[in-house]
């Protein structure tokens, strides 16, 4: 039985006849007269002072094991639990099935505890086996679909097993629900970045896609940010792709508020040694972007002593 | 690869460590813990095409690891051999795109009271402190402020 039973009253270990061989230490383990004394309830002295014991002595048992769900439990951040947790898996041989189950148990509980999402790294690392990760993530993200950890998870799963083949459906039906999600568009990149690669065909077909979103909201930072970025990353040139430049005269002529359209603009006309083109661009974001005024007007004091 | 776990058994590595690494040398002024040149080359890897950083290469760029990595980079003096006028411009606008009122760490988040510290600090050592709209980011920052006390009634078992 890997996992305690919870009895209406809580088992104190110092009470318990398993445990009356182990001589606990109590808290606090360094410190005769702690500057700031955490008020630890009788519960987390109990279970880390035997904790402590067991450590001390390296016990790698079952009972050292089925002790570490409650230290988990009561600081699910201890990183030096996890790490003895996983010594004694370890030294046990255990079959991870059940520990995986454990680790999604406990993201389900606490998806932002950086601790458990590297324990079940180490689990993947240890079995090899990473076929439950691509919806262990989905359902995370289906809850908090920003969560950096689920997002650094699976993308760390998808580049290590090379698993790429399923991710740009995945991007499009998040970015279905949500165009503004940005995450999903860093991964967009990052996919693309490490498997079909920035040919122009490729780039050409993303600025398009990323088009396709600019139309829908204009004023949404995330598509702006992808389409100038693969330029910039890239190392290319607007005068490459007419379309982009013709999608922002569009806007801009329609209009359509948008402080991205003139930002744009102007690095394509800065980028054409149109000096006076994108100098009246920043004359103008110096109120229609007036949070950055101070910032508009140096860009615009630097073209004119340029 | 350069960058740093904040334990020697084996835990994440992310910007963040590099970040205390970093400090902590600089503090000692002894870097012999630290291979500069590949965490500055790591920390570069960090940066993604929206021009922050990342916590790791490929990861989206945030507000928390932007810092780190710009404060890392200060620290350990690499920053104004590798962050080329252009990746400087690029990591400045992004800061600077990061205000509303407050900051918020990513694009379409919602802003938070932190990143008036990570985004903030991060302008000002990139030498952007000047852009920042002070009213705005001060405003925000005083709605968030409890100024009333608050009554506890603590209920003890009798």
């Amino acid at each position: 039985l890997l996992y305690t039973i919870k009895f209406e009253g809580i088992m104190m270990y110092a009470e318990s006849p398993e445990w009356s061989d182990i001589v606990p230490i109590p808290l606090p383990h360094n410190d005769k007269d702690p500057v700031v004394q955490i008020m630890y309830s009788d519960r987390f002295k109990d279970v880390y002072s035997y904790m402590a014991a067991i450590m001390e002595k390296k016990e790698y048992s079952h009972r050292a094991l089925l002790l570490t769900n409650d230290a988990i439990e009561c600081n699910t951040a201890n990183y030096t639990v996890w790490h003895y947790r996983r010594e004694i898996l370890r030294h046990l041989k255990m079959d991870l099935k059940e520990e995986m189950e454990f680790s999604a148990s406990v993201i389900e509980e606490q998806p932002k505890n950086y601790q458990v999402w590297h324990h079940r790294r180490c689990l993947i690392e240890m079995s090899g086996d990473h076929s439950l990760e691509l919806e262990l993530t989905a359902e995370s993200l289906s809850q908090d679909n920003k969560n950096y950890h689920a997002w650094d998870h699976r993308q760390w799963v998808v580049q290590q097993y090379n698993v790429w083949d399923k991710e740009l459906e995945y991007v499009d039906e998040l970015l279905a629900l949500d165009l503004r999600n940005n995450s999903a568009w860093n991964h967009r990149y990052f996919v693309i970045e490490n498997s079909e690669g920035w040919s122009s065909e490729t780039v050409a077909r993303e600025l398009e896609y990323a088009a396709s979103f600019i139309r829908k909201a204009p004023n949404n930072e995330s598509p702006w940010n992808y389409a100038n970025g693969i330029i910039k990353k890239n190392k290319l040139r607007y005068s490459d792709f007419p379309k982009l430049k013709e999608l922002c005269t569009s806007l801009y002529e329609s209009h359509v508020p948008s402080n991205f359209v003139l930002s744009t603009l102007a690095d394509i006309h800065i980028e054409a040694e149109n000096k006076e083109a994108a100098m009246e661009i920043f004359e103008e974001m110096k109120e229609k972007d007036s949070i950055r005024v101070n910032y508009w007007t140096f860009r615009l004091q630097q073209l004119q002593g340029s | 690869s350069g960058s740093f776990q904040c334990a020697s058994f084996g835990t994440e590595s992310d910007a963040r460590f590099v970040y205390c690494a970093s400090c902590i040398s600089y503090m000692l002024q002894d870097w012999r813990g630290v291979d500069r040149s590949l965490a500055t080359q790591f920390l570069l890897s960090c940066q993604s095409y929206e021009g922050g950083f990342g916590q790791n290469t490929g990861r989206e760029a945030h507000g928390g690891s932007t810092f780190c990595s710009v404060a890392a980079l200060k620290l350990m003096g690499t920053f104004d051999e590798v962050m080329c006028e252009e990746r400087r411009q690029r990591v400045l606008s992004w800061c600077l795109r990061r205000q509303e009122t407050g900051f918020n760490g990513r694009p379409n988040k919602p802003k938070d009271t932190c990143y008036s510290f990570w985004v903030g600090s991060c302008l000002k050592l990139l030498g952007g402190q000047d852009f920042i709209n002070k009213e705005g980011n001060f405003a925000f920052l005083m709605t968030t402020q409890v100024r009333h006390v608050v009554q506890v009634m603590i209920l003890l078992p009798s």
